[in-house]
């Protein structure tokens, strides 16, 4: 069987797909900014794992990090960027073509 | 998604869907907050407007409770919704202008005689909470028609 690059799934971005930076994205895909905390809760990752994945992903450009103050409290706000929304849609375009092709199921795994 | 490196495209457009509920649950607190926001400040210009003068003060004093615990919840907000942020300036616009209305319009509704300033203030209390609580109808609209790829 040979490979000839024309699946869908060779479309997917790779910073995205992956578990924890999906939950990510996609979260941060519905708000306009979130606090860091409100993310960890959501997604119910560690904060180690969460800040690995998310240097990962302002690395690529794909997410905004703020840091504040709130009073004596450090806040840090994530957000996606322009550039990060834009490779989400792709991606989510990517996984429907996927879905279409496959009739409904799925053979995609990374 | 409790897979590890290798998860279906099924599974990461359902994981996708399960994040984005969960995170416009969230904004449900905005909802009911500008709800609380469109009763209050009905309640308190109902109370300035046309109750006993000594009820002012309560009025006034429950009005400054409310904005300080409005500061303390807007400074522990851990996420923001677009739909809600854009409303907020709105609402607050509003909530000015109605304010100057209300002061300017006070002396005739208390003073004045017949139904007509009982009008007057009637669309004064309705010109200050109506703004709040279609914001917060609007925002919880918006919310669930940006459902995301995947509802």
């Amino acid at each position: 069987m040979t490979i000839n690059g024309s699946h869908p799934r060779h479309h997917l971005d790779e910073i995205i797909h992956a578990p924890v930076r999906l939950s990510i994205v996609a979260a941060l895909a519905a708000v306009k900014k979130a606090e860091f905390r409100f993310l960890r809760d959501t997604i119910e990752v560690s904060d180690s794992l969460l800040s690995k994945h998310i240097v990962t992903l302002e690395e690529a450009g794909y997410v905004r990090v703020q840091k504040g103050f709130v009073g004596k409290r450090a806040r840090t706000w994530l957000s996606l960027t322009e550039r990060g929304r834009q490779a989400f849609d792709a991606y989510v375009s990517v996984l429907q073509k996927i879905m279409n092709n496959s009739g409904g199921t799925s053979d995609a795994s990374h | 998604m409790n897979a590890g490196d290798e998860f279906t495209a099924q599974q990461a457009l359902g994981e996708i869907g399960r994040v984005g509920r969960e995170v416009r649950r969230s904004a449900r607190w905005g909802a009911r907050y500008l709800v609380a926001l469109g009763v209050g400040v009905g309640l308190y210009w109902a109370i300035v407007l046309f109750a006993d003068p000594g009820l002012s003060l309560v009025a006034a004093l429950a009005w400054f409770a409310f904005t300080a615990w409005s500061v303390v919840y807007a400074c522990r907000s851990r996420v923001y919704f677009p739909a809600f942020t854009r409303l907020q300036w709105i609402v607050t616009g509003f909530l000015l202008a109605s304010t100057v209305f209300n002061m300017w319009i006070r002396g005739y509704v208390r003073e004045g005689e017949g139904a007509l300033p009982v009008l007057v203030g009637l669309f004064g209390i309705v010109f200050a909470a109506g703004p709040p609580l279609y914001g917060a109808w609007r925002g919880q609209a918006a919310l669930g028609e940006d459902k995301g790829p995947v509802a």
